[in-house]
């Protein structure tokens, strides 16, 4: 409906979307085989192949992950309000799709500031009128949570599943990421959910050269971060929280669909993920 | 809507599996006589709904295991059911697009509604065979023109042997399916389960109910009985174990219910 089109526009001003400088959420579509990225993504992945060429299975074992956790919040504790800090570009499955079908009233709000899924991945995102977008960033917590969207479409005095879902390692800013995650704990009720994935330095002999040469190839690409972390370190981000079992553990073990039928390849060592409860 | 051409026969005075699975599920296309059974078994077990779900979301699973790590695109849901949220095809199609399912169940409302409901792409089919009857399933023409017994299928009777009143042993039918299956082939079986525990006298209780109701079936049987039924068949970690244990999504949070402890199932895979 081109005429429909030609009304929005005069609404929405079109971010400037620079292809000369990659993005996250445009790097992990790329991993995952997706079409929403640019050539300065596509190089970033290339470089993470040549220390990873599995790069994809872990980007898959993060999604999942996300899948599996919201499976479970939306089934088993009754929550229905979810706040997916960097929503990323969406793929077959996504936050509100999983939860929705479950718990058909749930809310779900994604909070994205990257150009590209401000435009074509919120398009998509948001399907229905109990899914909405936020364009705040996600690393300044009090944005957050004092953002508009989040603030009306999310009760803060009922319990909360906030996701940081493979975020954390690309953090910039000076503040440590255990810092940013202890004031959103801080804000959320009794009774709310946090799950984070994380990269990790296995701390191993055989492990953590791996580790480390994979985040210099994050460092040294068009990405420019992509931070390995330690379990202490990433344990770290949940403080005051109650860990479920099995507490923080590669994120192709916390409650896989079935027996693992392929071994693990080394890259899915390097990534972890945990579901924790506030008292 | 009934189908226009060959309208079938519903008698509203006898109940049926799926339309009480459906009650038991607080769907809505079921009828007095079926309620009236879910009543009867909420008396002794108010938890019926939560053992019915139990094994629902085991097919769930299972689906999802076999379409994501087996590699498997072939389905053979013997007994589908009544549609409920989320049904074999809607799982496996949506982590290999590709994926065929064949549906099989001979109950009037499924063939009418049901059928109407699952049959929604031209990957998904339904055959109105006796799941009981294996060769009738194998030679069934809507099996053999969608399904390819030279490549691995996924067969599920979740929910169904239990209801099975005939003079053949299940595991006789089992292993008439078993044989016809290639090498690498999985199958998935939940089954009502005399725990042989202190959940024995529920078990039995509740077969009663079942048996004497107008279903006429609904047998819980030990362990052992079940297990023969995989015979020939290597079972995928953990085996045969309650359904609610099967590789659950997530940490348990509320205890188990009595009756939770009678449903079992496994999946076992082809060598």
């Amino acid at each position: 409906m081109p005429n429909a089109d030609a009304e929005q526009s005069v609404d929405v001003r079109p971010p400037h979307i620079d292809t000369t400088k990659a993005s996250i959420a445009r790097v992990y579509d790329a991993v995952l085989n997706g079409k929403d990225n640019y050539e300065i993504d596509r190089e970033v992945v290339r470089q993470l192949r040549k220390v990873a060429p599995e790069m994809s299975l872990m980007a898959w074992d993060n999604r999942n992950f996300l899948i599996r956790v919201t499976r479970f919040i939306a089934s088993q504790t009754g929550i229905t309000q979810f706040l997916d800090c960097g929503s990323g570009l969406p793929t077959a499955e996504n936050t509100h799709q999983v939860a929705q079908r479950l718990q058909p009233d749930a809310r779900v709000v994604y909070v994205d500031n990257d150009p590209v899924v401000l435009t074509h991945g919120r398009a998509l995102l948001v399907e229905n009128d109990q899914t909405h977008f936020s364009a705040a960033d996600i690393f300044k917590p009090s944005e957050i949570i004092n953002d508009d969207v989040v603030r009306k479409h999310l009760d803060f005095s009922e319990p909360i599943a906030l996701f940081q879902i493979g975020t954390l390692p690309f953090h910039a800013g000076e503040r440590s990421p255990q810092s940013i995650m202890a004031e959103y704990i801080d804000a959320l009720p009794s009774g709310s959910y946090v799950a984070i994935s994380h990269f990790i330095d296995p701390e191993t002999s055989e492990l953590s050269d791996f580790a480390r040469r994979l985040e210099q190839a994050f460092q040294h690409s068009p990405m420019g971060r992509g931070v390995f972390r330690t379990r202490s370190e990433i344990e770290g981000m949940l403080a005051g929280l109650e860990l479920l079992d099995p507490g923080l553990v590669l994120c192709a073990d916390w409650w896989p669909d079935g027996p693992r039928i392929k071994p693990l390849d080394t890259v899915q060592n390097c990534i972890v993920g945990a579901v924790a409860r506030k008292p | 809507m009934l189908d226009p051409i060959a309208p079938t026969h519903i008698d509203t005075t006898k109940a049926s599996i799926a339309r009480v699975y459906d009650a038991a599920l607080n769907g809505k296309d079921n009828y007095e006589i079926d309620r009236e059974v879910v009543k009867r078994l909420a008396q002794i077990a108010p938890e019926i709904g939560r053992f019915t779900w139990d094994h629902r979301n085991f097919l769930i699973r299972v689906t999802r295991f076999i379409a994501t790590q087996a590699g498997i695109t072939q389905f053979l849901d013997c007994g589908s059911g009544l549609p409920t949220a989320e049904n074999t095809h809607q799982v496996a199609q949506r982590i290999q697009p590709d994926a065929r399912v064949v549906y099989v169940d001979n109950d009037p409302v499924v063939l009418a509604h049901g059928r109407a409901l699952l049959v929604e792409n031209d990957h998904t089919f339904f055959s109105a065979a006796d799941i009981f009857e294996p060769r009738q399933i194998l030679n069934d023409e809507v099996v053999r023109k969608h399904l390819d017994f030279s490549a691995p299928i996924a067969l599920f009777q979740l929910g169904t042997l239990h209801h099975y009143n005939g003079e053949r042993n299940p595991a006789s039918i089992m292993a008439e399916y078993i044989d016809a299956l290639p090498s690498g082939s999985y199958v998935a079986i939940s089954h009502f389960l005399d725990p042989e525990d202190e959940h024995t006298a529920l078990a039995q209780r509740l077969q009663q109910i079942f048996v004497n109701s107008p279903l006429g079936s609904g047998w819980f049987r030990p362990r052992g009985e079940i297990m023969a039924m995989f015979a020939g068949l290597e079972l995928v970690e953990p085996g045969l174990t309650r359904c609610v244990d099967w590789w659950p999504d997530g940490p348990r949070l509320k205890p188990l219910e009595p009756a939770q402890h009678c449903i079992v199932g496994a999946v076992g895979r082809k060598p």
